[in-house]
């Protein structure tokens, strides 16, 4: 279980602080499936990176079951927007997924095993043997997928992972993703800008306000699973849901709930 | 930021104070003066006309050598990259000899021409030839295809899309060029100085080194770094200038 | 047509040297048949070992410090903005100093022997290497470090399998300028003073008026630089395959 407690991110300081996120509290139960939506340039990306261990919060707490994260967690593996950058040109994707698996088995054997199994997972075992440059947007996409999986993560953070792939694709990756879900049973907490995507993927939908970012609400998604990209998306009340994400997100945010002292962080001496 | 900023200067006054103190306390070997005595010899010196005679002449060989290459090296690149004949006649050659560098020849070059200035000058400026060369057949042969097509739907002239596409194509290349050639060609002026008894800093600090006037021969090694660094920050400030629109210095100006 | 058309040009002037030499009665233009006479009876048997194996050794454990030293000392700059703002004016200096007028120093010091030798030649190429894996390390894409350090690997991981093969195209650029530079300092320093080494025996030559020995040290020098700058392009090809083929790709 992951939790978020009264998070708040500044960065710099004086003059030149910029608040990215003012006050974010959520929980994450085990074996769930949460979307975080917010409009682009919300703290979106700050959040993950606090969640995953990289940044450290400026105030408020992220929890691990029951432990204070300090530096990343061997229980979260990440899955970054861009697979351009974030696998390693020099190695095959086979090495690329393994990589992570270093600290983790110490015979070789072992990590080719899962490596292979995570490949198989996202329909790349012919794969393993080409360079990521070599592949397609979506199928590097599905690369990064494996390396997270390959790492037996509890929980596996998403951060836009198919904002830079055609749509066609992106629905295949959902799609992979949710059935990634339904046979590993890993936690899921993935970002995005898209209300659709997020009703569509989500057992609960975390809507955030723009910079510096509040939580606006959350919306239980009851859609039956599992999903399908024609017949649940019909359903009426999928454009429910998704007008009510919509509704929150366009409505100018209210910090009333916030102490005042953090507002206007930079003109204050 | 205000607090940072004397931190070079802090290290290189904490460097230069070691070096002085290990060669006053007898730690290193009596070849290498303390600093202080570099200093004091630079001092009495940079009034004097030997040094300056001295850096004029290497100044003459680069700056002679460099214009030589570069006009050559330039126009070879340029009519290698738009001629396929001459790319052809020319490209097995380019590639054989690229790689020798210029000092392989002073030995036969003392030996047919004696040890003259010229031969400083000549072989100097084959070495600024290759880098320059190259930059520019690079250049010419990376020009956008779109720009290209760009000029020849608009139907520039021949003189209109030299001027106004080739030319500032490859400019970053050039500049490129001309920085490597600027420091080749200084390292070979010097070489050539010391190694053939050339009048210029070469053989200055040969004739120091071997009289043991080692605070003089140091002075001398300060003054070439010094010149190094001038002549680098000048082309730097020249490349920087003649490229404000392309996109590795646009964002430093931002 | 187009192989033979870049064969004609140097076939031309190996035929032209052999030719207008070979009735050459000026002591100073040997026929070329007395130069590969002199050339295949020095460099391919007798002075081999004596001397163009020092030659060779010296330039190739030169650069080889320099790389070693300079990749170290780049990741360590790349690392740190303060050491790299701290050391900045002196490797400003050092870098811009011509390093051919550190050969008499250099013999001063340390002699006319090997490791005077080597070291000049080291602390000269160390600049290019330097320069450039700080460059690199500097520009490394931070998503990549984040990738890293998410999945915990550690320090040495980090550097083996990250920043290092990262920055490996921009070193081999820097080691392929310092081994243009290695091989400068190596005639140079053959030439200033020594007593073995083709630069030396190539020079000695004039005195002893041997003009078909110098015209055979030459050529031997121009040949060895060809073949050293050949041999390190394969060397760069296969450790940097990867890059080549990206980069064909795009």
């Amino acid at each position: 279980m992951l939790t978020v407690s009264n998070l708040q991110k500044t960065y710099g300081s004086g003059d030149q602080a910029v608040e990215a996120i003012r006050d974010l509290t959520l929980t994450v139960d085990k074996g769930e499936f949460v979307c975080i939506v917010g409009p682009s340039g919300a703290g979106k990306s700050t959040m993950l990176k606090c969640l995953c261990g990289l940044l450290q919060p400026s105030s408020g707490t992220v929890t691990l079951n029951g432990v204070p994260l300090n530096g990343p967690p061997k229980e979260i593996a990440s899955v970054f927007q861009d697979y351009s950058r974030s696998l390693m040109p020099w190695f095959t994707v086979r090495r690329n997924v393994g990589l992570p698996l270093r600290n983790r088995h110490r015979s070789a054997a072992d990590r080719a095993a899962r490596v292979a199994t995570a490949l198989e997972a996202v329909g790349l075992t012919s794969f393993g043997g080409r360079y990521p440059w070599q592949l397609s947007g979506g199928m590097q996409q599905r690369v990064a997928i494996a390396r997270g999986l390959a790492y037996a993560p509890e929980i596996l953070l998403l951060d836009e992972p198919f904002a830079s792939v055609d749509a066609q694709t992106r629905a295949d990756l959902e799609d992979l993703i949710l059935r990634v879900r339904d046979d590993t049973g890993v936690t899921m907490l993935l970002v995005t800008h898209d209300i659709d995507e997020a009703v569509y993927l989500a057992d609960r939908v975390v809507v955030m306000s723009a910079r510096p970012s509040v939580v606006l609400d959350t919306v239980e998604v009851d859609l039956p699973r599992p999903r399908d990209q024609v017949t649940t998306k019909q359903l009426p009340r999928f454009a429910e849901l998704r007008a009510q994400v919509l509704t929150l997100i366009r409505r100018p945010a209210h910090h009333d709930s916030t102490p005042d002292h953090h507002s206007k962080i930079g003109e204050r001496r | 930021m205000r607090l940072t900023m004397p931190l070079p200067v802090l290290t290189t006054a904490a460097l230069l104070g070691t070096g002085e103190a290990l060669a006053r306390s007898g730690a290193l070997p009596a070849e290498i003066p303390p600093v202080s005595e570099i200093a004091g010899w630079l001092w009495t010196n940079l009034a004097t006309v030997d040094l300056w005679m001295a850096v004029s002449q290497t100044l003459t060989h680069w700056a002679v050598a460099l214009v030589l290459g570069v006009t050559v090296g330039t126009l070879v690149g340029a009519a290698m990259a738009s001629v396929p004949v001459v790319n052809e006649l020319l490209l097995g050659t380019v590639e054989f000899f690229r790689p020798i560098p210029v000092v392989v020849y002073l030995p036969i070059m003392l030996l047919l021409l004696g040890a003259r200035p010229a031969v400083v000058i000549l072989l100097a400026a084959v070495a600024a030839l290759w880098p320059m060369l190259l930059q520019t057949l690079y250049g010419v042969r990376d020009i956008d295809p779109v720009t290209r097509d760009t000029a020849r739907v608009f139907g520039l002239t021949t003189p209109q899309r030299l001027a106004w596409v080739t030319a500032p194509s490859i400019l970053p290349y050039v500049f490129t060029g001309l920085r490597i050639a600027s420091t080749i060609t200084l390292l070979v002026a010097i070489a050539m100085e010391l190694i053939g008894a050339v009048a210029g800093l070469g053989n200055t600090l040969a004739t120091y080194a071997s009289n043991g006037l080692y605070a003089a021969t140091y002075g001398v090694i300060v003054i070439a770094g010094l010149l190094g660094v001038a002549l680098n920050a000048v082309f730097e400030r020249l490349e920087r200038r003649a490229l404000r629109w392309h996109p590795s210095h646009r964002t430093q100006n931002a | 047509m187009r192989i033979y058309l870049r064969l004609l040009l140097p076939v031309l002037l190996v035929v032209g040297w052999w030719t207008t030499s070979a009735g050459s009665t000026s002591p100073f233009y040997p026929p070329l048949r007395d130069v590969l006479a002199a050339f295949g009876e020095s460099w391919l048997f007798a002075r081999l070992g004596s001397d163009l194996v020092p030659s060779v050794t010296r330039l190739l454990v030169g650069l080889l410090i320099a790389t070693l030293v300079g990749i170290v000392i780049g990741v360590a700059l790349g690392r740190s903005r303060l050491l790299a703002r701290a050391l900045n004016p002196v490797v400003q200096f050092c870098r811009s100093i011509p390093g051919t007028a550190l050969v008499p120093v250099s013999v001063v010091l340390f002699g006319i022997g090997d490791g005077s030798k080597i070291l000049v030649i080291a602390f000269v190429c160390l600049f290019p290497v330097l320069l450039s894996t700080l460059d690199a390390v500097r520009g490394i894409d931070p998503e990549l470090e984040d990738v890293a350090r998410s999945y915990r690997l550690t320090r040495a991981q980090r550097l083996a399998f990250v920043l290092l093969p990262a920055a490996a195209p921009q070193i081999f650029a820097g080691i392929r300028t310092a081994l243009g530079i290695a091989f400068i300092m190596m005639v140079v320093t053959e030439l200033y003073v020594a007593s073995n080494g083709v630069g030396f025996v190539t020079l000695s030559a004039r005195n002893s008026f041997d003009v078909p020995q110098m015209w055979a040290g030459t050529v031997l020098l121009g040949l060895l630089g060809v073949t050293l700058s050949a041999l390190f392009l394969v060397l760069q090809r296969r450790v940097l395959r990867w890059h080549i083929r990206m980069t064909e790709r795009n």
